[in-house]
Order: C-alpha cells, then structure tokens, then sequence
C-alpha cells in the first residue's frame, strides 16, 4: 500500500482578482521507502500540492475538495491543531531557500532541537545531545562547533545540511523536499542528493521530491510525476521515462527532455524550448491547457480537454495523442 | 566586546568635552547681567556710588570678568566634581534643585513606559497576525488618529472630558494641597492626580508604536523561516511570540529602550498644561528666569542621557541580532 495517496486534490486561493485554482485534480502516490519526483515548471502546482498535504498553506489557501490519504488517515480533514503533532515529526518538509529558511537569530542548536523537544519531549540537554548526533549524520564537519553557531556564519550548503538534519530529526515517514538544491552550487548539489539518498536508504524514509529539473529526478526519483498549471499529466516510474524505448509520452514531457542540454548533441543544433508560458491561473484555456504551447495540438486539443488515461500499465497521459510515432507522423 | 566598549566610552568622554563648550559658549553669548539681576532689590536702599561699589565687587566675586576660557575652566572643574553652581534665581545649588523634578519625571514616565509598551506591542502583534481583520481595521484607524493629533489637543479634550464634566479627575497638580499622608495613602493620593497625565501620554505614545510594532511584525512573519518553524510542528504561538516577535523586535528595539531612555526628559506640554513640577517644566522655568546655570544643568543631563543611550541602544542590537555582534 502506498504511504502517501493525494485523490483527486483540489487546492484553491481566494484572491481579489478571483478564485485561482492552483492545484486542480491532482492524484498521485508516494510508495513507502520509495521517492516520487513532481517536475513542473513555476507556476504548476507542484508545491503547493505538496503543501497541502500538511497544510502549510498561505493565509488564502485552502482545500477545497480532495484526500490526502497518509497511513491509512485521510489528512484533508485534519485540523491545525493535530496537524502540528503530524508535522516535523510523521512529515517534515526542507524547503528551497537555505539561506532564508532558518531563523537568523536563534543557534543551530535551538533550532534542530525543537523537533526534539516538541515531538519526542526530550530535555533541552538530551535534545542537544541529539543535535550533535543529527548533525555527524548529515556530514557536518565538527558538529559540536557548528551547534552554537548562528546560521549566517554558514555557507549555503551547510545551511541545507543543518535543515536535513531539522527535517530527519523525528525519523519522519514522508520527507517533502521542495527544491531543495536549486539554490546551491553544482558541486553542493550533487552531495546533497547523495545525502538523501544514503539517508533515504539507512531510514526507509519515502521522499516527494518537488523539482524543476530533470537531471535531478532521474538521479533521485523511483516515480516520476509531471504537472502542468495545477493537473498530473503524465506519470510514470522514471525508468520508463528516461528509458530509451519508450512509445508514449505526454508532449509537455518530451519538451521538457529536449530542453535538456545533452553531451551527445551534435553541434550547430540549437536547443529546443517550449515556447510560450505557463498561463495566467485566472486566465486558462479551453480545452487541453498545453494545446497553446503544444506543437502537436489539434482542434480537438483546443476545444476539449483530454483525461488522464492509462496508455500502458502504471503509466498514465493526459493527451489525445500520447503515440510518439503516430503524432510525429501528423494526425 | 569590551575593547568596543572602551572605544565607544572614549569617544562618549570626547563628545561630553566638546559639546560642553559649545553649550558653554552659547548660553554665554544670551546677553544678561546676573550680577545686576542680584543686587536689583538692594537698588533703591544704597546710595548709587556705593551701588555701583558692590556692583564692581560682586562681577568680581562672579568671575563674570575673566575670559570666557577661564570661566570654562571653573564652571567644568566643577561639573566634573557634581557642582553645577548656584541658581540665580532660587539661590540653592542646582544639585539640590534638580532632585525633586527629576524624581517626578523618573517616576511618571516609568508608568506611562510601561503601560504603553504593555498596550502597543500585544496590539501591534494581534494586528499583525490577524491582518486585514475588523480589529485591525479598526486599530489602524484609531492609531492614524492618535498619531496625528498634537498632545495638546488630547491633553485639552481629556482635561475637559474626565476631569471638567466627569470629574474623575484633578483638573492639575501632584497632591491634594496641604496633603499630609505617608505610604499608601500618599501613593493612593499620587495616582488619582497623575491618572490623567498618564492616561494621555500612554494614547500619544500609542498610535506610533503600536503601527511600528505591527508593520514590523508583519514583516518578520512573511519570511522562510516562519514556514520553517511551522513545518516543524510547533504551535501557531511559539511561532509567533518566538520566532517572529525575536526578529521583529530588530527594528522596534531602537523605539524600546529610546523610549526609557527619555524617562529622564520630561514633557514640556504635559507638565505645563497639568501643573506638575517635573524635568520639562524646570527647564522651562529656568530659560524664563534667565537662570542659567539651571538650564546648563539640565541640558548638560540630557546630553549625557543621549550619549549613554545611544551606547545602550547600540549594545542592544548586538544582543538582539547576532549577526551585528561584534565579537565575530
């Protein structure tokens, strides 16, 4: 059974403007001691789906409709007040900005120790201690040292390391990391993914892992998810994705793979990028929202909207045209 | 941290030197004669020969004939020793004079400090977290008004409202004349005179702090970190009474200890318009009465007052915020 089941979610922001529909029908799952990766670009509803699981949401945000099934407990319905107890302890989230997300006026030791404290009701002594052991985990280098240290006497990536260390504190079942290596350096990147993983595997933790890379997903993820302006549009394990033989995908997929730059590109052949945005949340078109940017769109992809249908077993499209060959060759 | 301190202390005796010549030089520059003001009752009891001998005499006792250096030089050698010379006017040393006023001050702003900072930062902190609710809506408002009105005119209206029609209050003064009560009835009686001047310097007070507190709470509230300390699990309150307020207090600190700082210096309007014999209205007597080294006195306090402030406020932010520490 699967750790984590959104069904059918439904997130929405009430604005002036109007109701802006961020995530719209959103299903996906998290397999225990698996990672499912969410791409999308900025705009798509990937973290605030994933927000929405423990409702961190902004003041305006809020479920409308929808399961969020985790351990067997439908959370949509759970309040604030019990969702304090779930957070940071059942599910812990490390967020994109480590230069911004940890409090700059408390030490690293306060603030990895509050998971402690408020979690598992260790002392402020035994909670230090704890501290300590979290960050040798993480492979902070003199750990002792670093725990009285405030967190702008650190460099990014340790600043990421110390909100691992925060996050993995209460040995949570789901780990949420949205984006959490778009702020570093290359080279901190791919430590910190080795981190996870090798902490993923030594804890059995599941992680969603929110990203706007693929090279990332396909080092990290087991299931791939892709959403487009708050919907799933394709999903799939990331061995089939990335897989060479694959027959199906959704087009927005295969613009976000051919906008990848590749070692084994002839030269002289320029990148392709989709064109166009995300559109406006207020302002969404008819039919398929991709159709405008889509190079494949038809009539029919303009004025009807597609479903999400499984074109092989585990994977599903939400296109009318998910045959790589067929739609290549014209309608 | 303490070689900072040393600096700073330095620097601090530095200015003290400089600015008291300049006040020194300035208030010798008010034209004025106090020995002549002295000897004007004896006027027309001596023969004007005899006058004009004592006159000579007293300019010379005075020392109002030396060179404004060595008049310096006597009026800080003794400022440095706790002498600030004899008021003119009252013919006491200004150390006795100054006791009774400043006491009152002190006491005055001590309370009115602490019921507005108790008042306007829980406010401010409500409105911030409950944005754009009625009760900020309302607050907003009543702040902008408060801040808007001269204390003066809240001073009038709360005079003719509470003290005039209600008769809650005194109209002004400290004590029931001719009081004669000791402990608790003398504090009882204190209170029930100050109820007003305190009442409308905590509403002066109020509409800016409590706007700053909020603005600045919001501001703390709408970082990363916020989201962080929720993803935690901790409760809506430790993440607002410690995460946001520790950070919002780095801007309204200034505000905080600027304000009991000024519990030294008096209200110039309040007192006046109240009666009460505080720093505000000595000051002000004293530049009426041309009594000089009264009002060199206070000015040489307040100065003081804003030296060591400004360290402390300095000192402050360093406890405050680590990332403006020094030692690092």
């Amino acid at each position: 059974m699967a750790l984590l089941e959104l069904r059918d979610l439904h997130t929405f922001f009430t604005t002036k403007k109007g109701i802006i529909k961020a995530v719209n029908g959103v299903s996906y799952e998290v397999e225990a001691g698996k990672t499912l990766g969410v791409v999308g670009e900025s705009g798509s509803g990937k973290s605030v789906s994933a927000m929405s699981i423990i409702k961190l949401l902004d003041g305006n945000g809020y479920i409308n409709s929808g399961e969020v099934i985790f351990d067997g407990k439908d959370l949509a319905d759970v309040s604030i007040k019990d969702m304090t107890k779930i957070r940071g302890n059942d599910i812990s989230v490390i967020f994109q900005e480590p230069m911004t997300s940890l409090n700059p006026v408390f030490t690293v030791e306060r603030q990895v120790s509050e998971p402690f404290i408020i979690h598992q009701r260790m002392s402020k002594k035994a909670a230090a201690k704890k501290v300590v052991e979290m960050l040798r985990q993480v492979n902070i280098p003199n750990p002792e040292a670093v725990a009285k240290q405030y967190p702008h006497q650190l460099s990014g990536g340790m600043r990421q390391r110390v909100m691992i260390a925060m996050a993995l504190a209460c040995k949570p079942k789901l780990l949420i990391a949205d984006e959490p290596t778009t702020a570093l350096d290359v080279t901190i990147q791919a430590q910190i993914l080795k981190l996870m993983n090798a902490l993923k595997k030594e804890n059995g933790t599941s992680i969603l892992f929110i990203t706007h890379d693929l090279g990332v997903i396909n080092e990290m993820a087991d299931d791939v998810a892709v959403m487009y302006c708050g919907q799933v549009v394709e999903m799939a394990p990331s061995r089939v994705i990335f897989g060479k033989e694959n027959n199906y995908s959704h087009p927005y997929t295969e613009g976000l793979m051919y906008s990848i730059p590749r070692l084994d590109t002839p030269t002289g052949v320029r990148l392709e990028a989709i064109p166009g945005a995300v559109p406006h949340p207020l302002d969404l078109p008819k039919g398929c929202k991709f159709a405008p940017r889509c190079k494949y769109a038809t009539d029919k992809c303009r004025n009807e909207e597609p479903a999400l249908v499984e074109v092989e077993k585990g994977h599903p499209i939400r296109c009318f045209y998910p045959e790589k060959g067929v739609r290549a060759n014209g309608k | 941290m303490l070689k900072y301190i040393g600096k700073r202390v330095l620097y601090m005796i530095f200015v003290f030197f400089i600015m008291s010549l300049v006040m020194f030089f300035l208030y010798n520059l008010i034209p004025g004669d106090p020995a002549r003001a002295e000897l004007e009752p004896l006027k027309k009891t001596m023969r004007p020969e005899a006058y004009q001998m004592r006159y000579e005499q007293l300019r010379k006792q005075m020392g109002l004939d030396d060179p404004i250096i060595v008049k310096y030089g006597k009026w800080i050698g003794g400022v440095l020793q706790g002498d600030f010379g004899m008021s003119t006017r009252h013919k006491k040393p200004v150390v006795d004079l100054i006791k009774a006023p400043m006491g009152n001050t002190i006491f005055i702003n001590i309370f009115a400090t602490i019921l507005a900072l108790g008042i306007s930062i829980p406010l401010g902190i409500k409105c911030a977290v409950k944005r754009n609710s009625v009760m900020d809506n309302v607050v907003q408002v009543l702040t902008i008004v408060g801040y808007s009105l001269p204390i003066f005119i809240i001073t009038l209206v709360s005079i003719f409202l509470f003290a005039v029609t209600l008769r809650w209050f005194p109209v002004s003064g400290m004590n029931t004349p001719n009081f004669h009560g000791t402990g608790i009835v003398f504090f009882l009686d204190r209170m029930h005179y100050l109820a007003l001047p305190l009442i409308v310097m905590t509403i002066g007070s109020l509409g800016g702090m409590t706007r700053y507190v909020r603005a600045a709470m919001i501001e703390a509230l709408r970082m990363d970190y916020i989201r962080t300390a929720r993803a935690k699990g901790l409760k809506e309150k430790v993440v607002i009474y410690s995460h946001a307020w520790r950070n919002a207090l780095l801007p309204v600190i200034t505000l905080i200890i600027g304000w009991f700082i000024s519990i030294f210096s008096g209200s110039l309007v309040i007192e006046q318009m109240f009666n009460l014999n505080g720093m505000g209205k000595f000051y002000m007597d004293a530049l009426m009465n041309q009594d000089y080294n009264v009002a060199l006195a206070v000015q040489m306090f307040y100065m003081v007052v804003a030296l060591i402030g400004n360290l402390i406020i300095d000192l402050s932010y360093g406890f405050v915020d680590p990332r403006v520490r020094v030692n690092h």
